[in-house]
């Protein structure tokens, strides 16, 4: 599979400021500090992490929503030619969101409330010079039908529906454009539990019919295991580990990881989890510690974990990881814990 | 037009929409039960009919003189005579006497004599918005005279004058107003929209205007206005003088809801749509506080009203022979005016029911786009 997009060492540094109107700048929030990640063109890459670990920063940021301090992106279109995404000028940037989307979490925020669906939806058609009057209304209807929803929703306001229908209206408005790569910002974290799976497999056949490429962040690790092919996961700005699903999820070799896969939930009343604890508290991303982001709270550290960053290497074939001790460590994947509640 | 049933628009992909309230319907409903809003509404629209045809409504032309009724008061108006007959509504005739102590010459009711009033006569010549001439009148009496407010020392109707000074009151309002709507939305959009250092400078020069006190600087300004300007262009002068001063609060509005706006997910989306900054502001950011706005709008509408009478007032403003309620009210400005001419305050009450009108009307519709009231 070829590389749709790559970013290396991506920034993205908010300014804290002190003082109403004269302040100075006194440091700045490391939202995005050095990651790096590839994606695959026609692959679901996860992306994993605690609140505040940077995950929706680094989404936008790849989009160019938010705009990078330092680092590199580049899309790789179709028929080998490069964009560096990072210098490119704003109109030239609109026309390359032909090919690039977004999904928000909160379908009750991301619909205009003033404005009816067929014109959320056909918006961008209509801006790009691609269609309007009945063309337009063809394809909104096209694009809506694939959706789940019915062309007599058109005329509505956003208010008239559901959670789950809105979150359809949303991932229509994305693929109107026929775009290729779409980055969903936890598109099913703010829906009930029965339309979460519904939105997860209507991501799904959308991918396998129009050949997509989703960047899929999520905190909720079984719908990631479920949809997504690789995960990476993201600690305090940084890229920790990568790796295809079964790996990361049965063989993590990054700490963090561990006690990420520890914490996921079992449908049964009666287990008794064992979580890997971390201590402590998340460092705040202003003033992150020294040496490895992690070695605050992880119970491998010594003393080189303390002063000297790791960097994102592989390990075996296809997995990343940034830790020193990588190749030392035997950790608890999902199944050990399983297993372990199956026999406790 | 022909009916359609909803299963034929729906598959012919017209626009077809169900029942779904816009938020201008829905807000129509909530205001419709704000009681005093709709008073003040009803007092709006009562003002704008007399302003659009205040030669129609006035019996008299504003500088015309009745030599024959000086400084006198409101003729009363009776439906029965003394004699107990019921009459159409008439004014008693008046006769001119003179005073056994003053020696001055007064009107007096000849209470044997009446003047029925008549509606739709033929009075004085005038010419309809300065285009259709015409000698019809709402009302007034033939072979007498009727002063509903009194007239002033220069036996000028009151009632007309008040009617004509409700056209120039309100439309200044009106277009300073909406000059400082214009205003305030453009620099407060260009402050919240592009933000940065645009938005810091704009903001200090917002905020040392604000620093002036307003009256002393429209009294500076409008007494810097050269004196031998005509009444009409120092007219459009004190308009833009008005406005120009009331929109920096509009301004900051339009920049601090601009700002809260520009990180709504749903703007986002929009510019990932491809939407340009216009597009984006007029189609997207625009329209989701224009409610604030008009809310905004209805109550700068008073200060400006109340800036031009207070204006007029210390006879710095609009200056006869151009009439408004200042202007107005600048002759009842002497205890003497007070004493003898008590009527002359007449128009003061327009004043006052045209600020709280407007007020209330903006408090209802506050009420009304605030999506959270029930």
């Amino acid at each position: 599979m070829s590389t749709l997009l790559s970013i290396e060492n991506l920034e993205v540094h908010f300014p804290i400021r002190r003082g109403a109107t004269f302040g100075r700048t006194t440091g700045y929030v490391r939202a995005v500090d050095g990651a790096s990640l590839e994606i695959r063109r026609g692959e679901t890459l996860g992306l994993v992490g605690e609140s505040g670990s940077g995950k929706t920063t680094l989404g936008r940021a790849m989009l160019r929503v938010v705009e990078p301090t330092g680092g590199r992106i580049t899309l790789h279109l179709e028929g080998g030619s490069n964009v560096d995404l990072r210098t490119v000028d704003r109109v030239e940037l609109r026309r390359l969101w032909r090919h690039m989307q977004l999904i928000f979490q909160d379908p009750y925020a991301s619909l205009n409330p003033r404005m009816t669906v067929r014109d959320i939806i056909g918006e961008s058609l209509l801006v790009h010079g691609i269609a309007k009057g009945a063309e337009l209304e063809e394809r909104v209807v096209e694009v809506i039908r694939r959706c789940g929803l019915d062309a007599e929703h058109l005329g509505r306001y956003p208010h008239a529906f559901s959670g789950g229908q809105r979150q359809r209206i949303s991932i229509a408005r994305a693929l109107i454009l026929q775009p290729e790569f779409i980055v969903c910002d936890e598109p099913i974290s703010a829906l009930d539990v029965s339309i979460q799976a519904q939105i997860l497999n209507l991501l799904k056949s959308l991918q396998q019919e129009l050949g997509l490429t989703y960047l899929f962040i999520a905190h909720d690790l079984a719908a990631v295991a479920y949809a997504c092919d690789r995960v990476a996961v993201m600690y305090l700005g940084q890229i920790v580990e990568m790796a295809e699903t079964q790996k990361l999820y049965y063989t993590p070799k990054h700490p963090y990881t561990e006690a990420l896969m520890s914490a996921i939930p079992v449908p049964d009343p009666d287990a008794r989890l064992k979580p890997v604890l971390l201590p402590g508290e998340r460092p705040d991303p202003a003033n992150p510690p020294p040496g490895c982001r992690f070695h605050t709270r992880c119970r491998y550290a010594d003393a080189k974990c303390r002063t000297e960053m790791p960097a994102l290497a592989p390990i075996d074939d296809g997995h990343l990881v940034a830790c020193h001790h990588a190749g030392s460590l035997t950790l608890q994947g999902a199944r050990e814990q399983a297993d372990a509640l199956a026999t406790a | 037009m022909t009916a359609t049933t909803p299963t034929q628009s729906r598959s012919s992909g017209a626009y077809f929409r169900p029942d779904v309230a816009t938020q201008w319907q829905l807000m129509w409903r909530r205001f419709r039960r704000h009681h005093m809003a709709m008073a003040g509404l009803a007092i709006l629209g009562l003002l704008i009919l007399i302003a659009l045809f205040a030669e129609i409504i006035a019996p008299y032309q504003a500088s015309q003189r009745n030599t024959r009724y000086l400084a006198s008061g409101p003729m009363a108006i009776h439906v029965v005579d003394d004699q107990g007959n019921f009459h159409r509504p008439f004014v008693y005739a008046q006769v001119n006497k003179r005073d056994p102590v003053t020696l001055r010459m007064t009107a007096v009711e000849d209470r044997t004599r009446i003047w029925p009033i008549a509606f739709f006569v033929r009075g004085t010549p005038y010419e309809l918005w300065g285009l259709i001439p015409t000698d019809i009148h709402l009302f007034g009496v033939e072979g007498g005279f009727v002063h509903l407010f009194g007239t002033d020392t220069l036996g000028r109707d009151l009632f007309s004058r008040t009617m004509y000074a409700t056209r120039i009151s309100l439309s200044i309002g009106l277009v300073g107003v909406l000059v400082s709507f214009i205003v305030g939305t453009i620099v407060g959009g260009i402050a919240g929209y592009f933000g940065g250092t645009v938005d810091f400078v704009i903001m200090r020069i917002i905020e040392f205007k604000r620093s002036i006190p307003t009256l002393p600087l429209w009294l500076a300004l409008s007494a810097a206005l050269p004196r031998d300007w005509s009444s009409l262009q120092i007219y459009v002068a004190i308009t833009l003088l008005l406005a120009l001063i009331g929109w920096t609060h509009l301004a900051r509005t339009v920049r601090s809801k601009l700002l809260a706006l520009r990180e709504e997910e749903f703007v986002i989306a929009a510019r990932l749509a491809g939407c340009s900054d216009a597009r984006l502001i007029w189609r997207h950011l625009l329209p989701s506080f224009m409610s604030f706005l008009i809310v905004d709008v209805t109550i700068a509408f008073p200060e400006v009203l109340l800036a031009e009478t207070s204006l007029s007032f210390l006879g710095l403003g609009l200056r006869e022979p151009v009439e408004s309620w200042g202007v107005l009210l600048y002759a009842a400005q002497n205890i003497r005016s007070i004493a003898h001419l008590p009527w002359l305050l007449i128009p003061g009450a327009f004043v006052i029911f045209a600020a709280l009108a407007f007020n209330f009307l903006g408090d209802g519709l506050r009420d009304a786009a605030d999506p959270y009231t029930k």
